[in-house]
Formats: C-alpha cells, sequence, structure tokens
C-alpha cells in the first residue's frame, strides 16, 4: 500500500494498475483517502483532463472533518482504448485556485491487443515499382476472430485477403493499380468480433513522391 | 518579552515588505514555464517549435473545446468514446502525409491523452515527426495561439 499526503488528505493508494478484460468497456477505480490533518478539508475541484472520466466524491460529500474518511471513485470509459493507458484526475483543496493539482491521481489500465496489422500502411513511390505489399494480420486474443469482409475507399488499389489460418492469422496484399498519380486509401477490414472496437480494424494504402523529411 | 517584540517587528517588517511588492510588481506570476530538461520522451516545449517549419497540430481535447477555443488550422483527433475513432483516423491521414512534424496538444493538467494519440500517429508508420505540447492548450493559450486567447 502506497500513502500519499495530498496536503492533508491521506490517499492509501493515488497510484492504481488495472489488468482488465479486452471487452471492458466501462473501469471504475476508488481511491480512498482520510484527513489526517487538525482542520476540515474541502475537496473544491476535480479535473479528470478526459472526457472519458466521470468523478465522484463520496455521494456527494465534499467537506472532511479531522479524522473523517471518504473515496473519490473514478469512472472511465475505456470503449476506444486498448493497449497500456495512462489517466490522472486533479483533485484541489479548500478553493485553491493553484494551476496545479493539490494531488493527482493515477490509473494504468492495460487492455488487451486482439489483433494486429503489421505495417499498418503500405507505401508506394509515386511512379515508381506498381509491385503488391503484403499487411500481416495476426489475432493474439485466446479466441479466433474472422474477418468477414474488405473493402477500400480507392479504386486505386486492390486488396486480397489470404486466409493462413482461419480466425489467428491472416495476409492482406494490396496491389496499386496505378502509381502515376498520388492517392490515398482507406482499408477496412470487418471482423466477427463480439467488441465493438474490435469489430472493425482499419489500414492504409498511400502513393506519394517520398517520405516527409522532418527538420532537424 | 523581548524575544516576543523582535519576533513581531520582524513580523510586520516582512508583512510590509510581502505586501508592498504585491502592489508594485503584482501578484506572482503563474504562466506555464516550459523546462526542456524535464521534458519526458516526445514532449517538446512551445518555444523549441521553429517558427518557420510547418507543423500539423492535432487537438485531443473534446470536439466542443476544439471548436470553442483551438489552434487555428488544428484537426481534431481524440479518444473521446463518442466520437468514431476509425473516422477520424482515416481523416487525419491526409493531413498527416503533408506535414513532416505534428504536435499535439491537450488540457494543461498532464491529460495523457497527447501521448496516446502520438502512439497512434507513429503506428500509421508515415514516417512523422511526433511530439507532445508540453503544457498542452494552456501554454498555447497564454503564447496567444489559440482562438479567443489575448496574451
Amino acid at each position: 500500500m502506497t500513502l500519499c499526503h495530498g496536503q492533508n488528505l491521506e490517499f492509501e493508494n493515488p497510484s492504481q494498475v488495472v489488468h482488465a478484460a479486452a471487452d471492458v468497456t466501462t473501469i471504475t477505480a476508488e481511491f480512498p483517502f482520510t484527513n489526517r490533518s487538525e482542520k476540515a478539508v474541502k475537496i473544491s475541484k476535480s479535473d479528470p483532463g478526459c472526457s472519458c472520466i466521470s468523478v465522484r466524491i463520496s455521494d456527494g460529500k465534499f467537506t472532511y472533518k479531522p479524522g473523517e474518511s471518504g473515496v473519490i471513485k473514478a469512472e472511465f470509459d475505456m470503449s476506444q482504448f486498448s493497449g497500456t493507458v495512462d489517466k490522472m484526475i486533479g483533485i484541489w483543496f479548500d478553493d485553491s485556485n493553484a494551476e496545479l493539482p493539490n494531488q493527482v491521481l493515477k490509473l494504468q489500465v492495460h487492455i488487451p491487443v486482439l489483433m494486429t496489422l503489421e505495417p499498418k500502411t503500405l507505401q508506394w513511390e509515386l511512379a515508381g515499382d506498381a509491385a503488391a505489399k503484403t499487411i500481416e494480420i495476426t489475432v493474439s486474443g485466446p479466441d479466433p476472430i474472422l474477418i468477414e469482409q474488405v473493402n477500400c475507399s480507392s479504386a486505386q488499389f486492390v486488396p486480397e485477403l489470404k486466409t493462413i489460418e482461419a480466425g489467428k492469422r491472416y495476409q492482406l496484399v494490396v496491389t496499386p493499380t496505378d502509381v502515376a498519380k498520388p492517392g490515398i486509401g482507406v482499408i477496412r477490414l470487418h471482423t466477427n468480433s463480439q467488441i465493438p472496437k474490435h469489430r472493425v480494424q482499419q489500414a492504409f494504402a498511400v502513393i506519394r513522391k517520398g517520405n516527409p523529411a522532418p527538420a532537424p | 518579552m523581548n524575544a516576543l517584540a523582535q519576533y513581531a517587528g520582524l513580523f510586520g517588517i516582512s508583512a510590509l515588505a510581502g505586501t508592498t511588492t504585491f502592489f508594485i510588481t503584482g501578484p506572482p506570476s503563474r504562466v506555464f514555464v516550459c523546462n526542456p530538461s524535464e521534458l519526458k520522451a516526445g514532449e517538446i516545449c512551445l518555444n523549441q517549435l521553429a517558427a518557420d517549419v510547418p507543423l500539423l497540430w492535432i487537438d485531443a481535447r473534446t470536439r466542443v473545446l476544439w471548436q470553442k477555443n483551438g489552434m487555428p488550422g488544428s484537426i481534431l483527433w481524440n479518444l473521446d468514446p463518442t466520437e468514431d475513432a476509425a473516422s477520424m483516423e482515416a481523416e487525419a491521414v491526409p493531413h498527416l502525409l503533408n506535414y513532416p512534424r505534428v504536435v499535439i496538444y491537450c488540457d494543461d493538467l498532464d491529460c495523457g491523452l497527447s501521448e496516446q494519440v502520438a502512439q497512434k500517429i507513429r503506428a500509421l508508420g508515415l514516417g512523422n515527426q511526433v511530439f507532445a505540447l508540453r503544457g498542452g492548450w494552456r501554454a498555447l493559450n497564454e503564447a496567444g495561439r489559440v482562438r479567443g486567447s489575448n496574451p
């Protein structure tokens, strides 16, 4: 257990790590605290820094006398997230108008990535070689995920899906029909995943003149 | 008694000096200061961005805030569950192809959203140099770079 004083409130565990299921949509984290000071402390403001987090403080009780305890509950909407996600909530006490919060609560969430596309973008040089290129698709979760449909936003690219192991491994072979002009294709893979955020996977095909050269 | 009087005298002098300073120089500055030595990997200070290098600005805050006071010319790319994540990514790609350097900002607090969007951009493999702006929108606002700001 990590104890942390946010000025006058002592939080039992201000930094938490959660390993969530792939289909998680919301995670609720509780941050219990106790007023260890000799005066009442008011929680005057919270800033989750993200519309995906809602914060509740002990059923609406904001002022804590010495020795009193409470809980800050944070509900995280994780429907768009996968991989490792770090979230922070700033808490201000006693109507402080300081720019920085008196206490920062942290939550790190690990959500399994069920399907990987490598690379995510295929690129061809403008007026260069028009040879087909391949995206390797791997299902890394325990359950198979079938790719049921593939479509591309541009007729400049022809995608072809090859099944290596149904539900586990695929190859997406993309052939440009014309590399004489720049183009962008958005390739969408529609799967049978029961998890909404994994239902559509997306890759890109690009024809352009060289890569952008970042300035030093 | 003598010691108490001395303490009281010192307190009075300190209070007078503090009050005088406050009225002459104003309240303490709360302007965000970006220290390059404190940057995390992938972060950049606003004053480190060369004015003559074209940048793509990405606003990682909510759509409402982006529309209200976002950086002029910026595009929206956030992880808001109410947004269509695939469409947002697809709409960003043509912009990313045109700009070698990308800077993402979120709120003034170290909200972490910028870094998550940066990871998504790097995963596209388009060759962009991607940074999260230290200080986020607050730094831009104080520099007078966002809609409605008044430095």
